[in-house]
């Protein structure tokens, strides 16, 4: 279990990217969904102990990780939303060097690992290659796979998909399925659908703070009934934004289509729509932002 | 468009740290280099010459570096800030792209230049009471900025920019920058440039082309003033004119190209990243479709500390690999080992022009590298290296993974800096590889301990450095302040920066120690005490910035100092917190103890106590001045030398004697402070004063001391060395080998002169009196009415020395007795002259020394005088030959100039560390193994056959016991031509006795090339022979001259004026002057030839001799007429270096050829002859026609350089046919 406390932090610059944060994670599967800019990238660096917070405090199966990072370290994998690697070095030699800094010492458990690893992210036919020369897909899924190394509690990725095909990004999602039956993972992302795709708990960060966390259903059924949609054209968007509050608004046919947070039908023309989780992100985002 | 880029260029450039870093480096350097500058010579140290020669240093000195600095931001900085897409897909132009960025850089790097120009001025307003114009000063100094140093800036942009574009690296660029630095200092030494202190003696070649292409000009610029006289120096600008011109435009041509070439090749294209990986992958492709499905299981890590072994292991590998598995290294070790080969194999054969036999020993080899090259560029190479792998996870932004994973700090931080200690010791490796391939290659012997010692003398420095580095970049902010902050602190350390600003004590550069050189007779033992002692302190010191660096690592981003200060007992440990304070207790142990050897054992001083000393000893003792002293006339000592452990102790009489016509009533003796006396009594004196800060004791006698009255005086000396402070090159006792002069260390009567101030400047500084000028030799005679023998200092001396068992001990004169006692050995050796050639036989010049050595003897006896020669046991090559030729030598002095007064002639070998080729004491003279008895020998010893450097040097050390310990000449102006030149007179006669007159041509060609290279750099106006002491003069000029009189009066003529002068000047008759020297030739001499010793030894001359026109014209008979018209202008010097016409040289050899006239020298052979003779030319055109019997080539005047004739392109012709022309 994971149980982060009033954390802050506040940059050189004056950016406040986490503000009180609050949130405890249990096993499994956990999104945590968040315009650019909003302290995920912050938070999950905090939280892969490479950066310390102004002040909070982190546990992980009851350690103080701030305190002792190495408790977090032990059974950390992670993955970052930007990485580089060193060039003129093989994929197979990499992962089995950070094999080693992982703790793998065990030689034949290792190379199995690293084989494993190569082959579920489709780079088994490329580990002679150098990562620096990779694109930008196969680098991410190199990146994944040395998340994976050894045995995490806890894996941490932020962004992962980004840059991935369909494909690449399905097998992903069934592989960090796979592993968090036992383990944390959580899932930084701004892309909605990977969430409800995948985790049974979520939260929404928006601006330093968490602001809203649950299961994606639960959550869910809070708006139940109070999303209400119509389709306008573009001019009269920021007459509705003035008037109401609109939750999202996306182009269809060329057509303006908003939906708005109500309890009762606003105007003529709105109809009710099953709230998703797309408007569950928006409203908490906006509503918070605003 | 151009000006607003150009604009932003410089927006850029001056908001880079780095720009303000180089900005107060380029003042400072030059405020330090013209503060340092002295201003005590006829040249003005704010003219126009002295102005352009600063410009120079500091071109070759900072330019690299700064061009270096600034060139990354202007050209890689869009690749390094990963924006190249975006700058390459605007709409600018491939042409406003390029030029703006190299014009930036240009005109960035120039007013950086500039601003070093300002330092020089800013120098010049801090040097005390100088006085001058400061519009002239700054027009002299912009002048040569812009000629010397802006081409130079365009040339090394233009090739950083290339570097930099290309590669978009960093590293490329400090690499190429270093490259230049290294290779235009090797260039510089290799060419004998006047900027380099010792520079080698060069090929007329190279010197040519690196005058043409030389970056900074330098070399153009000094040929041109090679022959200006300080005054011209002091008041003429370089002119851009001739050579430099050339020079400037060829370096602008060089730079236009290397630019064009990167305009051509350039493109607005990203290059593709993916590099073409090796074929054997797609086998691997194949195979893996058919290779079962691997699931991902989880796998329980391990901890503790085999999982910390293995990961540090891991981690090590991968860092070491990473740094060295790169093209940058391997460059690096390439551009070093083709230095290192030149090198080798020109110390395997030193010599110059003269060509001695190569000789491929490991000392031969480590004397070219080992104590300064090496050190320095492993120095820069481990700066670059540490900024590489301190920040490799940042810079590949491969950070995250590897500090969020559980491998340990100490793990991380251990492994980059073993990996860092790897490089210099990678680079020791194949240094060591390198240079015992090459000895191989050269047949010489390889001493694999000594190699293996270097991982422990040059390594140990390393980790110094290299820990001091990376704990440097541990507590810096970014890579570039923490590189460049470790570059100044190296710089400060392995520089004399720090003496500057009062830092001068060894312990203030951090990993210093003194000068660490291999003699093969006693390894490096002069310092090793001092490199261990100083070791262990900077090691210490070392663990301690480990410890700290370790504490301080940084993990994670943005983690700040002051947070990690906060954490370090955390990540210390009590483990870590037990070894600092371990580490910190050693330090101060080891940092007590050095300082105990350097301050208390080895006296250190600071330089300004030493100045100050030296101002207190005049102030208090200067009315001492006119004292009158007694003189020694024997000397009694029972000598006992301790190798083992470093010391000596003594006991000694002295006869004292009052050669003066009045009452001697107080004595003052002056000692050696850094030796420890003890009981010094005067016997009938009471000591009346003893001043221990100077080393003065004054006694008061009980009875005034009468005229040619003698007194005893007792005391003991006692002295424990040490290397801290360097090598002391005549007082050192290692195992092995001692030498102890007494000359410095022994007591001194009456004031001691040698303690005054000498500098005008430093004088006036520190409000002394202006020394009275120094008498010329006129003067000197007025004053003294002709009679020197006041300067006399002649002794009979005795000895008892002991040594360890296992060494020999020598001193001067007759050995008496030899015995074994308590396991040391004993010699008696006592000065006795043969009385049958000498009354005065059993006194020698007061020139005394002690020496020791594990010493093989060999000897031979001629005209009864025993010659031994005392050499190490594997150095027994030339030992033969050695003898042979103090023999001839030995006889030809006998025979011609007098009978040498003893019955003992002794040489040794020593230590080549103490720097000395040759040295001769009174009946003992010490030869350099390097060169004396190392040397291999030719084995037919012909003229066009390696240089017979042995006999040579062995002639010329012999020939000084009769020129300078028998003829013992007036210590005044010229007093060293009466030893040097004469000296070098014998040996050419010896030389020419043996090998025959073409072996001695190649000498005199050696010798003109000496006096040149010697004028050029001398700060003085050139005085006459006959009172010059410079090196140039006396050796080079001297041998010129009387090698030239001697053909011109003949050596029987030379000869009978040479022994008149010893016979009627020798002691104790009157010291000789130079002048007497000139009346004995002129006694001797015909008429006709008095101009020619007036001119040689009175004059300054600078001959033209040139060959107006030359063809030849084939007559019947295969006969051919030569016609020739040639002219001999000379110029004449005065002592302000104004030049007035005089006739040019009468009699001048000339010669028709076959071959160029060069081969008359390095063949020795006359067979391309087909005329020689001296022909009388003048002022006019002197046209001369001759018949001869072959087709001839060339014709040549003054072949053999007889003459000294700067300008020698206009004396060989190639002929054409007369009817073609």
């Amino acid at each position: 279990m994971l149980t982060i406390k009033q954390l802050n932090k506040t940059y050189n610059n004056g950016v406040k990217a986490l503000d009180n944060l609050n949130l405890t994670i249990k096993h499994g599967m956990f999104g945590l969904l968040g315009p650019n800019g909003a302290g995920k990238s912050s938070l999950m660096r905090t939280l892969a102990t490479l950066q310390s917070p102004d002040s909070g405090e982190i546990f992980f199966n009851g350690e103080n990780i701030l305190k002792n990072p190495q408790a977090m370290r032990n059974y950390l994998g992670y993955l970052p939303q930007e990485f580089g690697v060193y060039p003129n070095i093989s994929a197979f030699d990499l992962l089995n060097h950070f094999a080693l800094l992982k703790g793998l010492t065990h030689k034949t458990d290792r190379l199995e690992q690293v084989n494993a690893l190569l082959q579920q992210t489709n780079l088994y036919q490329h580990r002679k290659k150098s990562v620096s020369a990779f694109s930008g897909g196969m680098r991410q899924r190199f990146g994944i796979a040395q998340a994976l190394l050894a045995a995490p509690k806890i894996v941490i990725v932020d962004e992962p998909t980004a840059g991935l095909d369909p494909q690449e990004r399905n097998r992903f999602h069934n592989l960090l399925a796979d592993i968090s039956e036992q383990t944390i993972v959580i899932l930084s992302t701004h892309i909605v659908e990977d969430v409800s795709n995948l985790c049974p708990d979520m939260a929404i960060m928006a601006a330093g703070k968490i602001v809203k966390q649950g299961a994606p259903q639960q959550l869910l059924e809070q708006l139940s009934g109070c999303v209400w949609r119509k389709q306008i054209s573009k001019h009269e968007v920021a007459q509705f934004q003035q008037d109401y509050s609109v939750i999202s608004q996306r182009l269809v046919a060329g057509k303006a289509v908003i939906h708005i947070l109500s309890d009762n039908c606003p105007e003529a023309g709105f109809e009710q729509t099953p709230a998703d989780l797309e408007d569950l992100y928006f409203s908490a985002i906006n509503i918070v932002t605003v | 468009m151009m000006l607003s880029l150009l604009k932003f260029e410089w927006q850029f450039h001056s908001r880079q740290l780095v720009f303000y870093i180089a900005l107060l480096a380029c003042i400072s350097m030059g405020a330090i280099l013209m503060f340092s500058q002295s201003v005590d010579s006829d040249i003005l140290i704010t003219g126009p010459y002295h102005l352009a020669r600063m410009i120079a240093t500091l071109a070759f000195l900072i330019l690299p570096f700064l061009v270096c600095a600034l060139a990354g931001n202007a050209i890689v900085r869009d690749h390094n800030a990963g924006i190249t897409e975006l700058v390459f897909s605007t709409k600018l132009s491939k042409g406003h792209y390029l030029i703006s960025r190299w014009l930036g850089l240009v005109l960035i790097s120039s007013l950086l230049f500039l601003t070093a120009g300002v330092g020089l001025l800013i120098g010049i307003t801090l040097i005390d009471d100088l006085e001058f114009s400061m519009i002239e000063t700054i027009s002299a100094t912009l002048w040569p900025l812009l000629i010397l140093g802006l081409p130079g800036i365009i040339l090394l942009t233009s090739i950083l920019f290339a570097v930099g574009l290309y590669s978009h690296k960093n590293i490329a660029i400090y690499i190429t920058a270093i490259i230049f630095f290294f290779v235009y200092q090797i260039l510089l030494v290799n060419t004998g440039s006047v900027l380099m202190a010792n520079p080698a003696s060069a090929s007329a070649n190279l010197q040519f082309i690196f005058s043409l292409i030389d970056p900074f000009g330098s070399a153009a610029f000094f040929e041109q003033v090679k022959l200006w006289s300080p005054e011209e120096k002091n008041s003429q600008f370089i002119q851009l004119n001739g050579m430099l011109l050339v020079n400037r435009l060829i370096v602008l041509g060089i730079a236009l190209i290397i630019f064009i070439g990167c305009y051509q090749k350039f493109s607005f294209q990203i290059e593709q990243a993916a590099k073409k990986q090796r074929t054997r992958h797609k086998e691997t492709e194949c195979v893996s479709s058919l290779e079962a499905i691997r699931h991902y299981k989880s796998v329980e890590p391990q901890s503790g500390l085999f999982a910390s072994w293995q990961a540090f292991f891991s981690q090590w590998k991968f860092e070491y690999l990473a740094a060295v598995k790169t093209r940058s290294f391997l460059a690096v070790l390439l551009f070093w080992l083709v230095i290192l080969t030149s090198e080798i194999i020109s110390g395997f054969s030193p010599g110059g022009s003269l060509m001695p036999t190569p000789y491929a020993g490991t000392m031969e080899a480590l004397w070219r590298f080992q104590y300064d090259m090496l050190p320095r560029f492993m120095s820069f190479f481990v700066l670059f290296f540490t900024a590489e792998i301190a920040w490799r996870e940042q810079a590949y932004n491969a950070d995250s993974f590897i500090h969020a994973s559980p491998v340990g700090n100490s793990s991380l931080f251990f492994a980059k800096w073993l990996a860092l200690l790897l490089i210099p010791f990678t680079l020791i490796s194949s240094t060591i590889i390198m240079s015992a391939s090459l000895q191989l290659l050269y047949g010489g012997i390889i001493e694999w301990p000594v190699y293996l010692s270097l991982y422990y003398y040059c390594g140990l420095p390393m980790v110094c450095v290299a820990t001091l580095c990376l704990y440097i970049h541990n507590i810096s902010y970014n890579k570039v302040i923490g590189m460049v902050s470790s570059l100044l602190v190296v710089i400060f350390a392995i520089s004399p920066i720090g003496d500057y600003i009062g830092l001068e004590h060894p312990m203030f550069s951090f990993s210093s120690h003194p000068s660490l050189q291999y003699s093969d007779l006693i390894g490096f033992s002069a310092t090793a005490d001092a490199f261990s002692g100083l070791m262990k302190f900077w090691l210490s010191l070392s663990l301690v910035m480990l410890l700290v660096g370790y504490g301080l690592y940084r993990r994670g981003a943005m983690v700040s100092l002051t947070k990690r200060i906060s954490f370090i007992r955390i990540q210390w440990g009590y483990f870590g917190i037990g070894s600092f304070v371990i580490a910190t207790m050693l330090s101060s142990f080891f940092g007590y103890q050095i300082h105990v050897q350097i301050n208390e054992v080895a006296h250190y001083q600071s330089s300004n106590n030493i100045l100050n000393w030296r101002v207190g000893y005049e102030r208090k003792y200067q009315h001492y001045q006119d004292l009158l002293s007694p003189k020694v006339s024997k000397i009694s000592t029972k000598m006992a030398l301790y190798p083992a452990e470093r010391r000596f102790e003594m006991q000694a009489q002295y006869t004292l004697n009052n050669p003066h016509q009045e009452l001697i009533n107080e004595i003052l003796v002056s000692t050696n402070t850094r030796v420890d006396y003890s009981k010094v009594e005067i016997e009938g004196a009471s000591l009346k004063n003893y001043d221990a800060k100077y080393g003065q004791y004054l006694f008061q006698l009980n009875e005034p001391m009468l005229p040619g009255a003698t007194l005893t005086m007792t005391f003991t000396a006692a002295q424990q060395q040490n290397g801290y402070l360097g090598l002391n090159a005549d007082n050192l006792i290692v195992p092995g080998f001692s030498y102890v002069r007494a000359i410095r260390y022994m007591p001194f009567f009456g004031f001691n002169r040698h303690n005054l101030l000498h500098s005008p400047s430093l004088r006036k500084q520190v409000g002394l009196a202006e020394l009275p000028a120094e008498l010329s030799l006129e003067q000197a005679i007025a004053k003294q009415q002709g009679d020197f023998s006041k300067e006399y200092d002649w002794v009979n001396f005795e000895t008892v020395i002991s040594t360890t068992s296992d060494e020999v001990a020598i001193a001067q004169g007759e050995l008496i007795a030899q015995w074994q006692k308590n396991g040391r050995n004993f010699y008696h050796y006592k000065t006795k002259g043969s009385t049958k050639v000498s009354s005065n036989g059993d006194k020698i010049r007061n020139a005394l020394a002690y020496l020791s050595g594990r010493y093989q003897v060999a000897n031979t006896i001629v005209d009864g005088v025993n010659l031994a020669v005392y050499y190490h046991k594997n150095h027994f090559q030339n030992v033969e030959h050695t003898l042979a030729a103090m023999s001839d030598t030995m006889q030809y002095a006998n025979q011609h100039f007098g009978r040498y007064p003893a019955k003992d002639l002794r040489l040794l070998e020593v230590p080549r560390i103490l720097g000395l080729t040759g040295y001769a004491l009174p009946q003992v003279m010490l030869i350099s193994e390097h060169g004396g008895f190392r040397d291999e020998l030719a084995a037919q010893p012909t003229a066009d056959a390696n240089f017979d450097q042995v006999y040579r040097r062995t002639a010329h050390e012999v020939a000084h016991q009769w020129w300078g310990h028998g003829l013992n000449g007036a210590d005044q102006e010229g007093g060293s031509v009466l030893v040097e030149t004469l000296a070098k007179y014998t040996e050419l006669m010896l030389l020419e006795q043996k090998y025959g007159k073409e072996y001695v041509r190649r000498l005199l060609q050696h010798e003109h090339q000496r006096y040149f290279n010697g004028r050029a750099r001398s700060t003085v106006n050139e005085l006459p022979l006959y009172r010059a002491d410079a090196n140039h003069l006396i050796y080079s000029k001297g041998a010129i001259a009387m090698y030239t009189l001697k053909e011109a009066l003949g050596e029987q003529v030379i000869n009978k004026a040479l022994r008149q002068l010893i016979e009627n000047h020798s002691y104790p008759k009157p010291p000789a002057t130079t002048l007497d020297l000139i009346s004995a030739l002129q006694a001797f001499a015909q008429t006709q030839h008095l101009p020619l010793i007036n001119r040689w030894f009175k004059q300054v001359v600078l001959d033209d001799l040139s060959i107006v026109s030359a063809s030849y014209l084939p007559l019947s008979d295969n006969l051919y007429q030569v016609d020739v018209c040639l002219k001999s202008k000379a110029k004449s010097l005065d002592a302000l270096g104004n030049a007035s016409l005089i006739t040019g040289n009468a009699s001048i050899w000339f010669g028709v050829l076959t071959g160029h006239p060069d081969e008359l020298i390095t063949k020795g052979s006359d067979s391309a002859v087909l005329k020689l003779e001296q022909v009388n030319i003048g002022i006019e055109n002197h046209c001369l026609s001759w018949t001869v019997k072959e087709q001839p080539s060339y014709v040549a005047i003054d072949p053999f350089y007889q003459v000294l004739d700067p300008e020698r392109d206009n004396n060989v012709v190639v002929l054409m046919n007369h009817l073609l022309k």
